[in-house]
């Protein structure tokens, strides 16, 4: 009795008020605990009349003959779903709590949202009706019958404590390196040791021409920091690095909830003859051109506007430049506002240096796990600085590799991640690189061609 | 199942004469009710869906090319359709439209017609190049609002600028969900 009267008070969810970050309860599957019973479909296709008729379910198991384990497809309640996009009935709708619903009034079975879903997740019943997850209104039948748990209905993680300690060791650092210590980043001496910036130590060496032993090995501690930990100063320690988190943070609260989307084609001539500049290969050429040019001028040229030295050391007038180096702070903020950390991404030389080094760390970061749920979900895609997690390959169910040499190590996506399908990992070096998605996806089709038998029919 | 019955009697590569495709759809029921028509998905995607391009107007074509008192239908309205089989499921007398337009898809990539598409792991049919191009534009257009005016984005984010790639739409319905399920199992 309590079975059938829960489905309709509990048709109108929760309200909770979709930000950023809020948390909106989904089904969470876990495949390494699937033993592909079946059980979740027949609870699903009898969830109205009790019958157990899997064929009118809304959640699908397959099996992986090439793996040997199960998978289930259902409805990920995207956060912005392609069904409803592309509906031509209007039919599709999500409402605040994050559900999205066909409505069966309107639905005409066309199966276009089939078309857009990256998982096909809008299944045809025999009659060849369109049926698709409703998390039935928030008690999902499957997750109560399955016997290992794997599917569970759940918010995800109530606490984000990673931003929580990011940003105050941010601003110690700031406050340490801008204001307390003297010669900062670039030359810092401290009583047992002196840590020296490496880039400025390689323009250092260009413009001298001799190579100083005790420099060389103040230079070295940045970069076998770099070596042990990647980017990891970059993301929590770089006091310009604070300025520009800090500059995206107020282009966040300025920016309209609903920025209107322009047309590529509308795009200015010059600003698209500009678009060279968004290569993360640049960083090394300024790198280069930093010390070609010092070994040219005979001093440390680039250091001289470099945006960490001019918010280090503040010469204000009466540097070389009289103050004009300061100008370096507005207009790599105003970079920021177009592209997160663009100067980070694309153009800092000691990013470079630590870029260089940082591909051989035993530490990474491993965007979707098995449990992730890939492209209707993409947090961590949207809150990534440097814009490296691939939306793309989620949008495609595969993993996003993440370049070691790019990755600050911030943990924003960790820490986005509803359910712990981002993480930080430790392992030996691996080459990234990302398979072609479209052959990984034939060979996918090629080693599940029998377990389509397992599955049931076409559907 | 009845994608699979459908298939069938219309099979994918086997081109069939005018009077075996009528005689398979049953198209000689039409009664001209319009139901399929009212049913049809397409009357809201295509501006231009009328009583010149509509199921009924495809099946009762069909009937008249036997009298000569019409032509093979434009190809590009075949393509339109989305084979999801309301039309014959809303048939009062049993005519297999979506069958007959399958057929008629047959004749018309036999006369040369391109632009059909196959999944790319079964080689089943898929929605053609026109129902793609509809769903690109409509994914464009109705995109969740990124956190930058295009422009910017396009200045900024070099790399991001390329076209998306959606390549799990080179795969059937079925496919798809295998290969999901491959590669996050």
């Amino acid at each position: 009795m309590r079975e059938t009267s829960s489905l309709r008070e509990a048709a109108a969810p929760p309200h909770v008020r979709h930000r950023a970050g809020a948390r909106l309860n989904t089904l969470l599957f876990h495949p390494e605990r699937c033993s592909g019973c079946g059980l979740c479909a027949s609870a699903c296709g009898g969830r109205e009349d009790g019958s157990a008729a899997p064929e009118a379910a809304r959640i699908q198991i397959l099996g992986n003959s090439a793996r040997g384990g199960s998978f289930a497809v259902f409805c990920q309640h995207c956060l912005a779903p392609r069904c409803l996009a592309v509906c031509p009935q209007g039919a599709v709708s999500r409402d605040k709590a994050g559900l999205v619903r066909i409505s069966e009034a309107l639905c005409v079975n066309c199966g276009l949202c089939r078309e857009a879903c990256a998982e096909a997740a809008p299944l045809r019943d025999a009659l060849g009706g369109i049926r698709k997850c409703d998390l039935c209104g928030g008690r999902p039948r499957c997750a109560e019958v399955c016997p290992q748990r794997a599917l569970e209905y759940t918010g995800g993680k109530r606490v984000k404590w990673l931003f929580l300690l990011r940003w105050p060791v941010q601003a110690l650092a700031f406050l340490l390196l801008v204001v307390v210590l003297v010669g900062s980043v670039c030359s810092l001496s401290l009583p047992v040791i002196d840590i020296l910036c490496p880039a400025g130590i390689a323009q250092s060496i260009a413009a001298s021409g001799t190579i100083l032993l005790a420099t060389l090995s103040s230079a070295l501690i940045l970069l076998l920091l770099a070596l042990a930990g990647g980017r990891i100063f970059c993301g929590w320690l770089c006091p310009f690095g604070f300025v520009l988190d800090l500059t995206d943070k107020a282009v966040e609260l300025m920016k309209k909830p609903r920025a209107k989307r322009r047309n590529a084609a509308a795009v200015p001539a010059g600003m698209r003859a500009l678009a060279f500049l968004a290569n993360r290969n640049n960083k090394f050429g300024v790198l280069a051109g930093a010390v070609a040019a010092s070994s040219l001028t005979g001093n440390q040229a680039f250091c001289t506007v470099c945006p960490i030295g001019v918010v280090c050391r503040s010469y204000g007038f009466d540097s070389a430049l009289g103050g004009a180096e300061l100008a370096v702070i507005p207009l790599v903020a105003a970079m920021d506002a177009c592209s997160k950390r663009s100067w980070c991404r694309y153009f800092c030389p000691v990013g470079a240096l630590f870029a260089l080094v940082a591909r051989f760390s035993p530490v990474f970061i491993e965007i979707g796990a098995a449990r992730c749920k890939k492209f209707s979900c993409k947090r961590c895609a949207e809150v990534c600085p440097m814009g490296i997690i691939d939306g793309d390959a989620l949008q495609n169910g595969q993993k996003s590799l993440v370049s070691k040499s790019e990755c600050i190590l911030c943990m924003r996506c960790v820490d986005i991640c509803p359910h712990r399908a981002a993480g930080l990992r430790f392992g030996l070096p691996k080459s990234g690189r990302v398979s072609n998605p479209a052959e990984a996806l034939a060979g996918a089709v090629r080693g599940a061609e029998d377990s389509a038998i397992l599955a049931g029919g076409r559907r | 199942m009845e994608e699979l019955l459908r298939d069938l009697r219309f099979k994918r590569g086997k081109f069939m004469t005018l009077t075996e495709i009528v005689s398979a759809a049953g198209a000689n029921n039409c009664v001209e009710c319009g139901k399929c028509s009212a049913a049809c998905s397409m009357a809201s995607m295509y501006p231009d869906f009328s009583v010149a391009f509509s199921p009924r107007a495809l099946v009762q074509n069909t009937l008249r090319r036997f009298s000569g008192l019409a032509k093979a239908p434009d190809p590009e309205w075949l393509k339109r359709c989305l084979q999801c089989g309301n039309c014959t499921r809303s048939c009062p007398e049993g005519v297999d439209c979506a069958g007959l337009i399958a057929a008629l898809r047959e004749e018309a990539r036999r006369d040369g017609e391109g632009g059909f598409r196959f999944c790319s792991g079964c080689g089943r049919e898929i929605m053609a190049g026109t129902v793609e191009r509809w769903l690109e534009k409509t994914l464009e257009t109705g995109k969740h609002p990124d956190e930058l005016p295009g422009f910017l984005k396009k200045f900024a984010g070099g790399e991001t600028a390329d076209p998306a790639r959606n390549d799990y739409r080179s795969l059937c319905a079925v496919c798809r969900r295998q290969a999901y399920a491959a590669n996050n199992g």
